[in-house]
């Protein structure tokens, strides 16, 4: 298949609306792909030109683009940034300037890419390019780059461009392939989500859904699998027997790998945390090939758990010096199981989970989170007390019988935290502060996810960051801004917060239909993805449990969508 | 005097220019000074002046928009004596009556002011006509050379095709545009391609002085609550988040030289991006220079800068003339431009 199709497609799922039309777009290339070019189609539509469990890395930035681009473009830096800064993205901007002022075409035999000469450039070489680039030193890539974009047209490099960048922008998210590779092949999407999660790659489940094969999808170490999670609750269950109860530790939810050679440590985002050497030192002699869940704590002293807030000064750290190691440190407390020396058992019961949990015999750094049955909601609420007067935030309740779910929330485990609940939430817009706050982005407005995925703006929260987070936050929203309306960024929804607020109430001004009371924001989530934040139905729960009560504010005219 | 005649002195003065030697105000207003009126847009109508000098067809909008503005008219392509200097109109191709002014200086120096200008040809304002001169202000609204605007047969044919898709679909389209201008060419584009159309009350109404100057809209109705069904509904851009596009089952297209972006689709949740301008796109504006030959050009709006240094890497004696030139930050396409200015 010509790399052209997909660029092709790209264009057309970015020019239709809606997402089950997008979807059809991607189906129908996805058939029509050969088997060779299927897994390259399906990680480029993901926006991404490797699979996600590969560990190559393209680097290439800005200023390899720049070189590159203005080799090819009859024009100087002013204004190919004075272009760039119109469209605010390198694809388009590259894509409507070879457009017009198409470059001196690059024959097909004069490449490194050659694959037999054909003058179209093939999806496989398109996918060789980026490991070509992904392997070039940093001098090298300017000029294998600028080659790649001399033999394609400006529809190509549009869409090239973008699977480097990271952005295709056409409203098609991971999520929105897998259901298209569901479609294409008559396969279950479950199925579909399940086989990418666990083999990491979006384009090897494309391949074996179309054999009818997404059962065989094989785990490859060093890729975080998604976490289950839990729904929360208001109140101590009546019946608490069904279900074995762990305290609810205040720290970093942590999956671990471990092999003798190398262990690494994936956060809620998906991302490794390299903060935490000592634990991987650790890991690495666990004497097993493994996969736990858990998480990661600060400890005091008398190794009893510290506060989050001490946790927190570890975050984000690239390196982390002896002195802060010994300031904070830290204990894994692992408290599942998912892959043991080449064996999934994840789908297992949690009680055979858990017994090979112990098995393992962690020491040292590495625990194991304590649990227990209980038999009433008394014992339950004692326990909750206990846990909280431990310094830990609640309790954790498990189906004894469950088995572990991938990425998915549900009512397999759940979660007891607080007299009134806060809201995971991700910042949409960022306004200028006044007075001291004068410069810095520090008023937010944020969001929770609405039926059909997108986002509801629920409130705007002013306070609760020190001053430090809000300078280190407004550098970040400034990196992300989409659009600036005056004093306004619009910002791409990344950043994750705790908010806190007094209660909800009906609302016509914000899109989710409610609006938060005094809402502050209790902390900065950077171990969340955005992918994980509350929904529109837990905001109208948690409105019942505050009193439904409706607001006399004038109604204001919708949006039409 | 030595071998070059003395160049006139060009100001910017708010979105329009001051020729001070000459007394002469294009598209704003000073004491003492005549005002000259390219065309009826608000942000060229020199809105404290009690006189001022324009086309025909200006002067006939001008009495809607600002009527109490005295207006002396101007022939076209006829020079007028105005102040000290000669003054010639000749057609901008922007909207009915747009005007490029050239100015001839008593020591006979050309300046040539093109205020909104396309060179394309349209359906309802004749092609632009431009002279050769000494001085040029150029406009630079899209003064990228991203901005190549699609040929304009295929646009009108994406137009047609997709308003009558759309209405077999059982929807309704909906075109932004411009209620001067935009609106008009929009309604001829649909005619043009067998689509009946609605004009909401602001198209409309400037519709009546298209027709006083002979242009017609022979498949036009006003708009009236619940009838636009089997066809197209042009509307001002502003509308789009009115009751009467909301409550309609509409897809929406805008249209403007900012659909070129693929961000305005975002920006303007639309449906279809047309890039269909008034202005002229980066080609066109190198086209006019070309045409006119002046010595010296001054970028006006939007990309000035940008403009004038491409043109002085073409070899020309170029630079940006208004002041207040494109934020960096806002990249010429913040909400402003794509509501409150037309495009």
């Amino acid at each position: 298949m010509r790399f052209r199709d997909v660029a092709e497609a790209a264009e057309a799922v970015g020019n239709v609306r809606g997402t089950h039309a997008k979807r059809d777009v991607v189906a129908a290339l996805l058939v029509r792909a050969d088997d060779a070019s299927l897994p390259h189609a399906a990680r480029f539509l993901s926006g991404s030109p490797f699979a996600r469990a590969d560990d190559r890395v393209l680097q290439v930035g800005w200023a390899t683009l720049q070189r590159a681009a203005l080799a090819i473009v009859p024009f100087d830096e002013t204004v190919w940034h004075a272009c760039h800064r119109a469209t605010g993205d390198t694809g388009e901007t590259l894509g409507l300037l070879v457009g017009a002022y198409p470059p001196k075409r690059q024959s097909a035999q004069r490449t490194l890419v050659d694959l037999g000469g054909a003058e179209e450039m093939s999806v496989e070489e398109a996918a060789q390019t980026y490991a070509r680039l992904a392997a070039a030193t940093a001098a090298a890539k300017p000029k294998l780059l600028e080659d790649a974009w001399r033999r394609m047209s400006a529809i190509e490099v549009k869409y090239f461009t973008k699977v480097m960048t990271g952005g295709m922008r056409i409203g098609l998210a991971e999520s929105l392939v897998e259901e298209a590779i569901a479609k294409a092949f008559g396969r279950d999407v479950a199925a579909v989500r399940q086989a990418n999660m666990i083999s990491g790659d979006v384009g090897e489940t494309a391949l074996q859904a179309r054999r009818g094969r997404l059962g065989e999808a094989v785990f490859r170490m060093f890729h975080p699998l998604g976490f289950m999670l839990a729904n929360p609750l208001d109140e101590a269950p009546d019946d608490p027997t069904p279900y074995a109860v762990e305290d609810k530790l205040d720290g970093i939810r942590a999956q671990l790998h471990a092999t003798p050679g190398r262990a690494e440590v994936y956060t809620r985002t998906l991302e490794e945390a390299g903060e935490f050497p000592e634990i991987v030192d650790a890991a690495k002699r666990i004497g097993h090939e493994v996969v736990l869940d858990g998480e990661v704590i600060a400890v005091r002293a008398d190794g009893r758990v510290a506060p989050f807030a001490l946790l927190q000064r570890r975050l984000g750290r690239k390196l982390v010096s002896a002195a802060l190691r010994a300031e904070v440190p830290v204990r894994y407390v692992a408290y599942d199981v998912l892959f043991l020396d080449g064996e999934p058992i994840y789908r297992k019961p949690w009680t055979e989970r858990r017994a090979a949990l112990e098995s393992l015999g962690l020491s040292g750094l590495l625990g194991v989170s304590p649990w227990r049955r209980l038999a009433t909601k008394a014992e339950a609420e004692a326990a909750f007390e206990e846990s909280r007067a431990r310094g830990n935030e609640g309790l954790m309740f498990k189906r004894v019988e469950s088995p572990y779910e991938l990425g998915k929330r549900g009512n397999q485990w759940l979660k007891l935290k607080r007299a009134f609940a806060t809201l995971d939430v991700v910042v949409t817009a960022a306004e200028v502060g006044h007075g001291k706050r004068a410069g810095l982005l520090s008023d937010v407005t944020f969001a929770v996810r609405d039926e059909g995925g997108g986002l509801a703006n629920v409130g705007k929260a002013y306070t609760g960051l020190t001053d430090e987070e809000i300078r280190r936050m407004t550098a970040l929203l400034k990196q992300i801004t989409l659009e600036r309306y005056g004093s306004v960024h619009v910002v791409r929804p990344e950043i994750v917060l705790e908010v806190a607020f007094d209660s909800v109430t009906r609302s016509r001004r914000h899109k989710s239909g409610y609006a938060l009371r005094f809402p502050r924001i209790a902390r900065w989530r950077t171990d969340k993805p955005p992918s994980e934040i509350d929904t529109v139905a837990r905001v109208e729960e948690l409105w019942r449990l505050s009193g439904g009560a409706e607001t006399s504010e004038a109604s204001e005219a919708r949006s039409r969508r | 005097m030595g071998p070059h005649r003395e160049r006139v002195k060009v100001e910017t003065r708010g979105r329009g220019v001051l020729l001070p030697d000459l007394k002469l105000a294009l598209d704003t207003s000073a004491p003492g000074f005549e005002s000259v009126v390219s065309h009826a847009h608000g942000d060229h109508i020199p809105w404290d002046a009690r006189h001022a000098w324009a086309s025909p067809e200006t002067a006939d909008l001008l009495a809607i928009r600002k009527p109490d503005l005295r207006v002396t008219t101007l022939p076209w392509r006829e020079p007028a004596k105005v102040g000290r200097a000669k003054v010639t109109l000749l057609p901008a191709g922007h909207i009915l009556g747009s005007a490029l002014t050239l100015v001839e200086s008593p020591e006979g120096e050309r300046l040539l002011y093109t205020a909104d200008t396309k060179t394309r040809p349209a359906l309802t304002t004749p092609t632009a006509e431009f002279p050769e001169a000494d001085a040029l202000v150029v406009e630079s609204t899209f003064g990228l050379p991203i901005y190549h605007f699609p040929p304009t047969e295929a646009l009108r044919a994406t137009a047609a095709r997709w308003a009558k898709e759309t209405i077999a679909a059982g929807e309704v389209p909906v075109f932004l545009g411009y209620a001067l201008g935009k609106g008009q060419e929009l309604l001829a584009i649909l005619h043009e391609g067998g689509v009946p159309t609605v004009a909401h009350g602001a198209v409309w109404a400037m519709c009546q002085a298209y027709e006083r100057h002979g242009v017609s809209f022979p498949t036009t109705r006003p708009y009236e609550p619940g009838k636009v069904e089997g066809a197209a509904l042009v509307v001002p851009g502003s509308f789009r988040e009115h009751p009467m596009v909301t409550k309609l089952d509409a897809r929406l297209a805008y249209c403007s030289g900012w659909a070129m972006l693929s961000k305005s689709r975002v920006q303007m949740d639309a449906d279809l991006l047309l890039p269909l301008s008034d202005h002229a796109d980066y080609p066109g504006l190198l086209e006019i220079v070309e045409k006119v030959r002046p010595r010296k050009v001054y970028a006006n709006h939007g990309y000035a800068d940008v403009l004038a240094h491409l043109l002085r890497k073409r070899g020309l004696d170029a630079a940006p003339l208004s002041v207040g030139h494109v934020d960096e930050d806002e990249g010429g396409t913040g909400q402003t431009t794509l509501e409150g200015r037309s495009a």
